[in-house]
Formats: C-alpha cells, sequence, structure tokens
C-alpha cells in the first residue's frame, strides 16, 4: 500500500472515531468498531501486496515463457537445417531388436544382431560379439537376414 | 546392456578404448582419445615402418559406423 494511501486511510479512521463519539457510545463498543475498521485497512494492504506479488509472478513466468519459446526456435531452425527426423528408422529398428540384420552404409555393409536402439543410432553385435555404433544419418539401407 | 541416450554420449564413454571408425572412404583405428563438440579424437597409428601415432579428427556427422575392438 502505498504512503498516499496509507496517510488517507489514517485521516478517514480519525474522521470516522470523531462521528462515533458524537453517537454517544459507550468507549468499548467505540474501540471494538476502531480496531475493527483497522483490520479492515490492513487486510486492505494484505490485499495489495498479495495482488503485487501475483502480477510480479506473472512477470517472471511471461520472461520463462520467452526463454522457453526462444529455445524452441532454436530447436527449431537446427531441425530444418539439420538432418531429417529419423523417428521412422529408429521405430523400425526397434522392432529388429534381438534379430540380425545388414545395414548398408556408404562404407559398406555391416551385418550384426540389432542390441539396442537409442535417440541417433543403433548398436549392432557383430559375430565377433563386437558392439558396433551406427548413427541413424548414415543409414542407407536396413535387411533382415533369416 | 547400458547405452547411452546419444551416440556422442556412449562415445565419451569409451574414450581410452581402441575403436575402429569407418567415414564413407577411410577405415580409422586407434585409441579414442577425445569427444567434444561433434568431434573425436583417434590416437591412431600411422602405417609404415616407423611406429609413430598420429592424432586424427573426425567430425561424427562424418562417420558411417564405430566398432569397439
Amino acid at each position: 500500500m502505498g504512503h498516499k494511501h496509507l496517510r488517507q486511510v489514517a485521516k478517514e479512521l480519525k474522521k470516522i472515531r470523531k462521528w462515533l463519539e458524537k453517537l454517544d457510545l459507550d468507549d468499548s463498543s467505540v474501540e471494538q468498531i476502531t480496531s475493527l475498521l483497522e483490520d479492515i485497512a490492513d487486510h486492505g494492504g494484505d490485499a495489495e501486496r498479495i495482488l503485487r506479488r501475483m502480477l510480479e509472478e506473472e512477470r517472471e513466468q511471461r520472461a520463462i515463457l520467452e526463454d522457453e519459446r526462444e529455445l524452441l526456435q532454436a530447436i527449431l531452425s537446427a531441425l530444418r537445417t539439420g538432418a531429417p527426423p529419423m523417428g521412422d528408422i529408429r521405430d523400425e529398428l526397434s522392432d529388429l531388436i534381438g534379430e540380425t540384420v545388414e545395414i548398408t552404409v556408404t562404407f559398406g555393409p555391416v551385418a550384426g544382431t540389432v542390441i539396442a536402439v537409442r535417440n541417433d543410432y543403433v548398436v549392432l553385435e557383430d559375430a565377433l560379439g563386437r558392439f558396433v555404433y551406427i548413427p541413424f544419418a548414415s543409414i542407407q539401407s536396413v535387411a533382415r537376414v533369416d | 546392456m547400458d547405452f547411452a541416450a546419444t551416440l556422442e554420449e556412449q562415445l565419451r564413454r569409451l574414450i581410452g578404448e581402441t575403436i575402429q571408425v569407418a567415414t564413407d572412404n577411410n577405415l580409422f583405428e586407434g585409441q579414442l582419445t577425445d569427444v567434444e563438440d561433434g568431434t573425436i579424437e583417434l590416437s591412431a597409428e600411422a602405417g609404415g615402418y616407423e611406429r609413430e601415432t598420429r592424432t586424427v579428427l573426425i567430425p561424427l556427422a562424418a562417420v558411417n559406423f564405430i566398432r569397439e575392438l
């Protein structure tokens, strides 16, 4: 609550107290009414504090959202300039876990059992038990070997 | 067997191991010494009679496959 507002409230309280005195009420009633009015004034301050806090929180939320928007835009532009989405090949390879496959890359064919499929690569285990990591981006074809 | 979510992370776990890296036209073999910002660094033995090693930098984008040896 601003100082100006507080001073105004204090003035109003004084006025009300004077009117109450004129009404010829007993002292305890005047005290009761005055403290009630003071409570109302105090709670008004609380409400203003709460509203201010809410406004601050809203501003913070907006800043966070703005940061997130920038981050998403950066990801989007990276995706546009980078490799195409690899969701499909990942799903297909996931279905082949445990199967023996031959994956062709530019260098040549690589054969092995599909052990795991992760975000951007597949893991094969070759005939000698060695792990072979193949990035999706380099895969030209996948053939199941029966 | 536990593998990392991305190839770069997985390769970081293999630092110190001997690996084979295939690119479109080349096959490199050597000890993986570093993985940083999309580039892997190998300490590879140069061919020939003298047993000298050389450092080879390969962008991950150029990798066809990597085999643990």
